[in-house]
C-alpha cells in the first residue's frame, strides 16, 4: 500500500511519514503542487492525503486533477481549517482536520484501504 | 376344323420336316467318311513300302560301304541296318494281306541277306572277286525286290484313284439332294405360314377395325365373319353387342330429347307468366322437338261448346274453334282420351284437322277436374304412326300445358286479390293517417278508380240535403258544381235517399230521372257512403276500362268491392270531419284560454278568488310562485288554512270586510321579512249578492326592506365613522382619502407630519405630495382602485412640500358606500426614506404578519353564515329535529346557472349513522347543545357526505327535480327515485338515495337554495307533514340566511374599517379621558402577550409603564390636559425599550373630549436589530481573520503535539512524563481553535424532520461520563409530540454546550431537569440545573462570545448554542438564581419547513 502525502510543511511530511510507516504503509511524500502531480504520476500512490493551503497550486484544483486521471483513487483532505462546506471537497473520500492525535487520520486510512 | 385342332398340327408338321432335313444330312455324312475309311489302309501300306524301301537301299548301302572299304566301322553299321530291315520286313508282312507277293520278297530278302552276310564274313574284302560277285547280286536282287514292292505300291495307288473317283461322284449325288432338301421344306414352310396367318392375323385385323369403328361412334358397324371357328363365335357376340349398343343408344336419345322437350317446356311455364306467350312458346317448342308440322294449343269454350284455339306454333291458327259435338273433339270429350286420326279415316267431308294438307294427327286432351278443358293438337303432313312412347310423352306435354294455365290463371287471380288488398290497406291507412278531409276524398277517389280501373269517379257529400261534389278523378276540375245534385235528383239522388247501391250496366237504357251526368258513361256503379244508417253521401263510379281503354261493364263483384270500400271511406270521412270540427273547437277554446290567463297571470301581484266560506276558488300563477305551492294544493282548500297558517298573510281578513260592507278593502300584512298588501274587491252574482272575492296580493317586501336597511347600514356608517376617523386622523401615518379624481377629501395629522401640508392646503386639491414623475403611475393605481383591487405595500416615493422626495411605503384600498359602490381611495403612506434596509426588512415582517391576519380574519367572517348553514342541517337531521337521516344544501350559483353543493350533514355509512346516533342520544344533548358544538361535535365539517357533496353541481338548465324545484320556487317529494322520471340522476349515483325531498329556500322571492333531504338509511318514508315541517322550516331558513348574508355584509365593512386599526404594526388603543384602555389593536396584545380582554378595562398606565399613576412623559397625559395631539419618545423598561408615541384627542359630537387615539411604535426592536447587525458584520471579519491564523498555528501545533506523542513513546521517567504534558496541552490548544473556528465559520445548515425527544435524549447519553464523575441525576420530562425542521447536528451541538453549561456549573453531586413540551407553536427544551447560577450583572453577558468565568474556557460554548438557535429562527432564554441554579429554555417554532 502505497500513499502520497502531500503538505508543505516539512516537519508534518515527516511526521506522518515516521507515523505511516510504522503502520506498515509504503510513504512518498510532496511539498508542493507540482512536486505533487510529479508524484502522482511517477509513484502511483494507492491513497493521497491532501493539503488545501499550498505554496504553488490549490489542493483542491490538485484532487480535481488527480480525480480526473484516476477516477477511483481515494484521496483524504487533510487541512488545517475545516472546508468541509466547501462542496469542492465533497469528491473526495474522506475530510479530517489536522491534529497532533493522528488517530482519525490512520482509522481512515485503514477503512479506506480495507475498501480497496 | 377350329384353332385349338389346327395349331398342333402346323406344329407336328414343323417337327417332321426338321427331322428330315436332319436325316438327309447324317446319311451324307455316312457315305462320306465310309469313302475317307477306305483311303487309310492304303496309305499305310503305302507308308510301309517306302520305308522298306529306304531300308533296303541303306542296307546295301552300308554292305556296298564295308565291301568297298573294309572300314570295320560299317561292321557296326551293317548290323543295326540289317535289324531295321528284318524289323521293317515283319511289319510289311504283318500288314500286307497279299502273302504270295510277300513270300516272294522274303525269300529274295533271305537271298540278299545270305550274299551280304557272305561279304561279311569275308575278312578282307577288298579285291575279293567273290564279295564283289556278291555285290552284284545284291544289287541285282535288291532292283528286284523294289520292283516287286513298286509293283505293289501300283496295286494301292489304283485303290486310291479308285476312292477319289467315287468321292466326286458322291459330292455330286449330295448337291441334287441337298437342293432337294431345302427347296421342299420351302414349300412346307410357305404354306405353313399362310395357313397360319389365314387363322389368326386376319381376325385380329377385323375385331381391331371393328372396335375402332364402333369407337368412332359408327354403330351400325358389324363384323359379318362367317367363320366357325372362335374368331367366328367372338364376332359374332361382338355384333349383338354392338346391336345392342346400338338400341339403347338410340333409346336414350329419345329420352334426352324427349327430357329435353319436358324440360324445355317446364322452364317456359316458370319463366313467364303470361299465358299466350307462353303456350306459344311451349307449341312450338313441342313442334320444333318432335318434329310435327302442327301444334297448337285450344281450349274448350262453354259458351260456343267448341275449342277454340289459344295459341299454336308454325302454321297452327287454321282452325278457329273445333265445335266438341263432332270428329275428333267430340270422341276426346267422351273418352276424355286421346285420339289418333288421319285423313283417310275420314269418310266424305274430311275433318277440318286434316285440311290445308295435314295428313295425320292425335289431338290429347288437357283435364282438369275430370273434364276436358282443353285440347292439344298435333298434326304432321305425312303419314305417321304415333308410338306409346310419344302418345305417353304428348300426354304428360298435355298435363304441363294445363298447369300452365292453371298456374296462370291462380298468378292472375291472386293478382287481383292482392291489388284488391292493397287498396283495402292503403285505404285503411289513409283512414288513419288522413285526417284532412279533402286529402281524404281526393286520395279515395283516385285508389277506388285505379281498382277497378273506372274512367270517371265522383264522391258527393250530402250537406244540406244536397249532394255537393267533394272529389272528382276522370274529370277536369271545375265542373263540381255543375255535377251537383238534390237527394233523388238522378241517379246519385236515388242512391242517396234509398241508401242502397245501384249497378248500371247500360246508363243509356235508364229512365230520364234517373239520368247520369257524365254524357258518354254506359255502366255505372253508385254507392251510398253510410255512417250507420245514416247517408253521408255517394260514391259513384262511371266506365270500366278494359286493359285496350275499351269500356266494359262492371261485374257485381266490383260492386261488392266498392261497397266495402265505401263503407270504409264513410268512416274515414266521418272522422275527418269529426276531427276537423275538434281542432276547430279547441283552437277557440285555447285561444280564448290563454287570453284568460295571460290577463289572469300577468298581473303583477297575486290574485286569490275566494267563496264566502273563504275557500279558495282560483289562484293566479303569481300565488302559485309565491306560496311555492300548486293550484291543486290551494284550490278546494280553506284560505285560513293555507294563507293564515303557512303563508302568513291572510287575504281572508281583507276579504271579510268586503263580504259584509261590499266595499274595496285594503290591508297591510307582514311576516318575517316579508311585508304584503292585500286588497279585496267584491264579485257579485246576478241577484247583486256578493258571492266571491278576488283578493289582490301585493309583496311589497323590497320596498319596505329597502328603506330599513338604508337606515340601519346608515347608522352603522354614522357611528363608526366618528370613531375611524379619529383614528385615521391621529395615526403617526400618514392617511389620505381622495375622491376617485384624485382630490383630497381627508387628512390626518399623519399626512401633515409626513407631506408637510396642512388639511386645509390639501383638501380639495389633486394629490399634492405625487412627484410629477409619478403622476402615470398614480393614475394606474386609481384604475386598479376603480376595478375594486387592493394595492398594498407599495413602495415608491412622494414629494415633500419643501420638495424634497421621500420613499414611503403606501398601501391603498377603496372607499365604498352603502351600496358597495366604490367612491374613493383611502391610502396610507409611511415614510421609509431614512430608515435603513434592516428596518424595511422589519416592516415588510410586520406586513406579512398584517396580510396573515388580514386572510384569516376574512375567512373567520365567511365562517359565521357555514356556522349557520351548518347548524341548518343538523337541525334538519336531528332526531330532536326533524329527524331525516342525511340532509345538503345547495347554493344557486347565478353565474354558472348550476345548483352547487354547499354542504352535507349526515353519516357517510350506516356504521357511522349507527355511531353517531347513539353518541348523540347517549350524550343526551338538546337540540341547542348540539347546535352549539356543530363545528366540533361529530356532524362536524368535512364528514364524508359534505365532501361529496362538494363535488355535486346540478344545471338548472335541465329539467330535473331539483331544477324544477328551484324555478318554480316548489318543494317537491321523489318517493321512489325509480319511478319519477325527472330524477335527478347524479344523485342516486353519488348518494345512492332511494326516496328524497327537496325545498327551496326562498329569499325575498328569489330561490337561493335547496335543501335536500332523505332516510337513506333507515328508509322512512318522508310524509306530507314532514314536508308541510320542512317548508315552513325552509322560510325561517332563508330569512335566517338572509340575515346572516346582510349581517356578514355590514361586518365586512366594519372589517375593512377594522382591519386598517388591526394591520397597523404600531400600537394602536384607544384611551378614554379617565386612562382607561377602551380597545387596543393587535400589536398592543402582541406587545404585552395578553390577550384584549385582559387589557381593556384596565388603566393605560398600569398596563404600559406598570404604575398607580399616570406617567408624565406620557402624550396621553399630556393630551388629556392640552386636549392637542402630543408625541414622545422614551425609553420604557417595562416596553422593552425605545418607543415613538403619540397621543390624538378624540371629542364626541357634542365636542366633548372623550379621550384619545394613543400611537406607539416600538423603536427597541429596531436598535437592537441594528446592533445584532453589527455584531454579525464583526463576526464575518474575526472569521477570516480566523481561518487565516488557524492554519499559521494549527500545522505547527500538528508538529509539536504529534512529536511529542512519539517521544512520549520513548522516553522513561520525568521525560516522559513532560512530553505527555506537551501533548496535552497542544490537545487543549487544538480544541480551543476548534471552538472559535467553529463559532466565527458560517454554517450551511442541512435541515430534515427530527424527533427533538430523541435528540435530547442523545445528548444526554453524551453526557454519561460527565454525570457519573460528578454524581449528577438526570430527570427527563418529554412532552413534545411534534417534530421539528431543524439541521440536527448543529442543535445536538447547541444543547451539549448547554448541558455541559450546566454540569460545570455543579459542584459536587445534583440534579439536571430535561424536560420538552410544546407552547405557542413553539418546542420548548428547557434545562434546568442546581448549580451555581449566574449573577444577574454577568446575565445580560452569557451569550456573548469569549465571555467566562470558567478559568479554563473559551467563552464560546453559550455564544455557539445562541447562534445556532438564531439560525433556526428560535430563541433562548435564561433564569438565574445565585446559589439555587439556572433554567435555560430554547423555543423553536414547530412549523418552520
Amino acid at each position: 500500500m502505497k500513499i502520497l502525502i502531500v503538505d508543505d510543511d516539512q516537519n508534518i511530511l515527516r511526521l506522518y511519514k515516521e507515523e505511516l510507516e510504522e503502520e506498515g504503509y509504503l510513504i512518498v511524500t510532496a511539498s508542493s503542487g507540482q512536486e505533487a502531480m510529479e508524484q502522482f504520476e511517477r509513484e502511483a500512490p494507492d491513497l493521497v492525503t491532501l493539503d488545501i493551503l499550498l505554496p504553488d497550486v490549490d489542493g483542491i484544483k490538485l484532487l480535481r486533477q488527480m480525480k480526473e486521471k484516476r477516477p477511483r483513487l481515494p484521496v483524504i483532505m487533510s487541512t488545517a481549517y475545516d472546508y468541509r462546506d466547501d462542496f469542492a471537497v465533497w469528491a473526495s473520500e474522506a475530510y479530517i482536520v489536522k491534529s497532533a492525535d493522528l488517530t482519525e487520520l490512520k482509522a481512515t486510512i485503514k477503512k479506506l484501504a480495507e475498501k480497496e | 376344323m377350329n384353332l385349338r385342332v389346327k395349331l398342333p398340327f402346323v406344329l407336328s408338321a414343323f417337327l417332321i420336316l426338321i427331322a428330315l432335313f436332319a436325316a438327309g444330312t447324317v446319311l451324307i455324312f455316312d457315305r462320306m467318311s465310309n469313302t475317307v475309311s477306305e483311303l487309310l489302309p492304303v496309305s499305310e501300306r503305302n507308308k510301309l513300302y517306302n520305308e522298306f524301301d529306304r531300308k533296303i537301299a541303306e542296307f546295301s548301302e552300308a554292305v556296298k560301304n564295308w565291301g568297298l572299304t573294309g572300314n570295320p566301322r560299317f561292321q557296326g553299321v551293317y548290323r543295326s541296318r540289317l535289324a531295321e530291315l528284318n524289323k521293317s520286313f515283319e511289319n510289311l508282312r504283318k500288314t500286307l494281306n497279299d502273302r504270295e507277293k510277300v513270300e516272294e520278297i522274303g525269300q529274295e530278302l533271305q537271298l540278299v541277306l545270305g550274299q551280304a552276310d557272305n561279304i561279311m564274313k569275308s575278312g578282307q574284302p577288298i579285291g575279293d572277286p567273290r564279295v564283289a560277285q556278291n555285290l552284284q547280286d545284291i544289287e541285282t536282287e535288291t532292283i528286284d525286290m523294289v520292283t516287286k514292292i513298286d509293283q505293289m505300291q501300283q496295286r494301292s495307288v489304283d485303290t486310291v484313284l479308285n476312292v477319289v473317283t467315287k468321292g466326286a461322284q458322291l459330292r455330286k449325288e449330295m448337291i441334287y439332294y441337298h437342293t432337294a432338301l431345302i427347296v421342299c421344306s420351302s414349300l412346307i414352310a410357305i404354306f405353313l405360314i399362310l395357313r397360319i396367318r389365314r387363322m389368326i392375323t386376319d381376325p385380329f385385323n377385323e375385331l381391331l377395325k371393328a372396335t375402332e369403328k364402333i369407337g368412332q361412334g359408327e354403330l351400325s358397324y358389324r363384323i359379318h365373319a362367317s367363320r366357325r371357328d372362335e374368331f367366328g363365335t367372338v364376332s359374332e357376340r361382338f355384333d349383338s353387342m354392338i346391336e345392342d349398343l346400338e338400341s339403347s343408344t338410340h333409346q336414350i336419345g329419345r329420352r334426352l330429347a324427349e327430357t329435353e322437350l319436358l324440360l324445355e317446356v317446364t322452364k317456359i311455364a316458370g319463366t313467364t307468366l303470361d299465358l299466350k306467350y307462353a303456350l306459344e312458346m311451349i307449341s312450338e317448342t313441342i313442334a320444333n322437338k318432335l318434329d310435327y308440322d302442327g301444334c297448337g294449343v285450344y281450349m274448350f269454350r262453354p259458351e260456343q261448346n267448341s275449342f277454340c284455339f289459344e295459341a299454336g306454333g308454325k302454321t297452327d291458327g287454321d282452325i278457329a274453334c273445333l265445335p266438341a259435338a263432332e270428329g275428333m273433339a267430340e270422341e276426346v270429350m267422351s273418352t276424355l282420351s286421346h285420339v289418333v286420326a288421319d285423313d283417310s279415316a275420314a269418310q266424305g267431308e274430311p275433318d277440318p284437322v286434316f285440311r290445308r294438307g295435314y295428313r295425320s294427327g292425335v289431338a290429347v286432351p288437357i283435364i282438369r277436374d275430370h273434364r276436358v278443358s282443353g285440347l292439344l293438337l298435333i298434326r304432321k303432313k305425312s303419314p305417321h304412326v304415333f308410338t306409346d312412347g310419344e302418345i305417353s310423352m304428348l300426354k304428360i306435354l298435355a298435363h304441363t300445358v294445363g298447369s300452365v294455365i292453371r298456374n296462370a290463371e291462380l298468378h292472375l287471380s291472386t293478382k287481383k286479390q292482392l291489388q284488391k288488398l292493397t287498396v283495402l290497406y292503403d285505404m285503411s291507412r289513409a283512414v288513419t293517417s288522413l285526417l284532412d278531409l279533402e286529402d281524404l276524398l281526393k286520395k279515395m277517389a283516385e285508389e277506388i278508380s285505379r281498382v277497378l280501373s273506372s274512367r270517371v269517379c265522383i264522391i258527393r257529400l250530402l250537406e244540406n240535403n244536397k249532394l255537393k261534389v267533394k272529389s272528382l278523378f276522370g274529370l277536369p276540375a271545375g265542373e263540381e258544381n255543375e255535377l251537383e245534385l238534390r237527394v233523388g235528383e238522378g241517379l246519385a239522388g236515388q242512391v242517396a235517399e234509398n241508401g242502397s247501391p245501384l249497378l248500371v250496366e247500360d246508363a243509356t237504357s235508364l229512365p230520364p230521372e234517373m239520368k247520369v251526368q257524365i254524357p258518354d258513361a254506359k255502366s255505372v256503379i253508385c254507392v251510398p257512403l253510410k255512417v250507420g244508417d245514416e247517408v253521408i253521401g255517394t260514391l259513384g263510379l262511371y266506365d270500366k276500362l278494359d286493359l285496350d281503354g275499351n269500356a266494359v261493364p262492371f261485374t257485381a263483384d266490383d260492386m261488392n268491392t266498392v261497397e266495402g270500400f265505401a263503407s270504409i271511406s264513410a268512416i274515414a270521412i266521418d272522422k275527418s270531419k269529426a276531427y276537423e270540427h275538434e281542432v276547430r273547437m279547441e283552437q277557440e277554446a285555447r285561444d280564448a284560454k290563454k287570453r284568460l290567463d295571460v290577463l289572469f297571470d300577468s298581473v303583477q301581484g297575486g290574485l286569490i278568488t275566494l267563496n264566502r266560506d273563504f275557500t279558495i276558488v282560483s289562484v293566479n300563477k303569481y300565488i302559485e310562485d309565491w306560496v311555492g305551492m300548486r293550484p291543486e294544493m290551494l284550490v278546494g282548500h280553506s284560505s285560513l288554512d293555507i294563507f293564515h297558517e303557512k303563508i302568513g298573510i291572510c287575504p281572508h281578513c281583507a276579504a271579510k270586510s268586503t263580504f259584509e260592507t261590499g266595499e274595496i278593502n285594503s290591508i297591510m300584512q307582514s311576516r318575517g321579512v316579508n311585508y304584503a298588501e292585500l286588497t279585496a274587491y267584491p264579485i257579485k252574482d246576478e241577484q247583486g249578492i256578493i258571492s266571491e272575492c278576488v283578493v289582490f296580493v301585493q309583496d311589497i317586501t323590497e320596498r319596505v326592506l329597502y328603506q330599513e336597511e338604508t337606515l340601519s347600514l346608515y347608522r352603522e356608517v354614522i357611528q363608526t365613522k366618528e370613531y375611524t376617523e379619529s383614528i385615521i386622523s391621529h395615526s403617526a401615518d400618514a392617511i389620505v382619502t381622495t375622491d376617485l379624481g384624485g382630490i383630497i377629501t381627508s387628512w390626518n395629522q399623519g399626512a401633515e407630519k409626513t407631506f408637510g401640508f396642512t388639511e386645509a392646503e390639501a383638501m380639495g386639491k389633486f394629490m399634492p405630495f405625487v412627484p410629477d414623475f409619478l403622476l402615470d403611475r398614480e393614475r394606474e393605481n386609481i384604475e386598479k382602485i376603480k376595478k375594486g383591487e387592493l394595492v398594498k405595500d407599495i413602495e415608491t416615493l412622494r414629494k415633500k412640500k419643501d420638495g424634497t422626495i421621500i420613499e414611503v411605503s403606501l398601501t391603498l384600498s377603496p372607499v365604498k358606500d352603502a351600496a358597495g359602490e366604490i367612491i374613493g381611495i383611502s391610502g396610507i403612506a409611511r415614510d421609509i426614506s431614512e430608515k435603513k434596509s434592516v428596518e424595511k426588512e422589519l416592516i415588510r415582517r410586520n406586513q406579512e404578519l398584517s396580510r396573515l391576519f388580514f386572510i384569516s380574519s376574512a375567512m373567520r367572517g365567511t365562517l359565521e353564515l357555514d356556522k349557520l348553514l351548518r347548524m341548518v342541517l343538523v337541525a334538519v337531521t336531528m332526531s330532536d329535529g326533524m329527524g331525516f337521516n342525511r340532509a345538503i344544501l345547495f347554493l344557486v350559483d347565478e353565474a354558472k346557472n348550476v345548483l352547487k353543493g354547499a354542504m352535507g350533514v349526515g353519516p357517510g355509512s350506516p356504521e357511522e349513522a349507527w355511531k353517531i346516533w347513539s353518541e348523540l342520544s347517549l350524550q343526551k344533548k338538546t337540540l341547542d347543545d348540539i347546535m352549539q358544538d356543530v363545528l366540533s361535535g361529530p356532524l362536524k365539517s368535512d364528514s364524508f357526505l359534505d365532501r361529496l357533496t362538494a363535488g355535486i353541481e346540478i344545471p338548472l338548465n335541465e329539467d330535473t327535480i331539483l331544477a324544477r324545484a328551484v324555478r318554480e320556487k316548489t318543494s317537491y317529494n321523489v318517493a321512489n327515485v325509480r319511478e319519477e322520471a325527472l330524477v335527478d340522476t347524479i344523485l342516486i349515483q353519488q348518494l345512492g338515495t332511494q326516496a328524497y325531498a327537496a325545498v327551496p329556500l326562498i329569499s325575498r322571492d328569489k330561490v337561493i337554495g335547496i335543501i335536500w333531504v332523505d332516510n337513506y338509511f333507515n328508509g322512512k318514508q318522508i310524509t306530507n307533514e314532514d314536508m308541510k315541517f320542512l317548508a315552513s322550516f325552509s322560510n325561517h331558513v332563508a330569512a335566517a340566511i338572509e340575515n346572516a348574508r346582510l349581517f356578514e355584509q355590514v361586518k365586512m365593512t366594519e372589517q375593512q374599517l377594522e382591519n386598517i386599526f388591526e394591520s397597523m404594526s404600531d400600537m394602536v388603543y384607544f384611551n378614554s379621558k379617565e386612562y382607561e384602555i377602551r380597545s387596543v389593536n393587535r400589536a398592543v396584545c402582541n406587545k404585552l402577550g395578553l390577550p384584549p380582554s385582559e387589557i381593556i378595562g384596565r388603566k393605560c398606565y398600569e398596563v404600559f409603564h406598570g404604575m398607580d399613576r399616570p406617567y408624565e412623559k406620557c402624550p396621553h397625559h399630556k393630551t388629556v390636559s392640552t386636549k392637542k395631539a402630543e408625541i414622545g419618545e422614551f425609553d420604557d423598561p417595562l416596553m422593552g425599550g425605545t418607543v415613538l408615541s403619540s397621543s390624538s384627542p378624540i371629542f364626541d359630537l357634542t365636542g366633548e373630549f372623550i379621550g384619545s387615539v394613543h400611537v406607539v411604535r416600538d423603536i427597541s426592536e429596531l436598535k437592537s436589530l441594528r446592533e445584532k447587525l453589527v455584531m454579525a458584520e464583526k463576526m464575518a471579519a474575526l472569521g477570516e481573520v480566523a481561518a487565516k491564523v488557524a492554519h499559521e498555528i494549527r500545522n505547527p501545533l500538528v508538529s509539536v503535539g504529534g512529536f511529542a506523542k512519539r517521544l512520549e513513546k520513548k522516553l522513561d521517567g520525568n521525560l516522559r512524563e513532560y512530553a505527555g504534558i506537551i501533548v496535552k496541552e497542544v490537545e487543549r490548544l487544538e480544541d480551543i481553535l476548534k471552538e472559535i473556528l467553529g463559532f466565527v465559520k458560517e454554517v450551511r445548515l442541512t435541515k430534515e424532520r427530527v424527533d427533538l425527544n430523541a435528540l435530547v435524549d442523545d445528548v444526554v447519553r453524551l453526557m454519561g461520563s460527565g454525570l457519573d464523575d460528578k454524581r449528577i441525576s438526570v430527570v427527563k420530562d418529554f412532552r413534545l409530540h411534534a417534530g421539528v425542521f431543524v439541521d440536527p447536528n448543529r442543535v445536538k451541538e447547541a444543547f451539549v454546550n448547554i448541558l455541559s453549561n450546566a454540569v460545570q456549573s455543579i459542584s459536587g453531586s445534583g440534579e439536571i431537569y430535561v424536560y420538552t413540551y410544546a407552547k405557542d407553536r413553539n418546542a420548548v427544551v428547557e434545562v434546568r440545573d442546581t448549580g451555581g447560577g449566574i449573577r444577574e450583572e454577568e446575565r445580560p453577558f452569557i451569550f456573548n462570545p469569549f465571555y467566562t468565568t470558567k478559568p479554563s474556557g473559551t467563552g464560546l460554548g453559550l455564544a455557539i448554542t445562541h447562534r445556532i438557535i438564531q439560525e433556526h429562527n428560535g430563541t433562548i432564554e435564561v433564569e438565574s438564581e445565585v446559589g439555587k441554579g439556572s433554567v435555560f429554555r430554547v423555543f423553536i417554532p414547530i412549523k418552520e419547513e
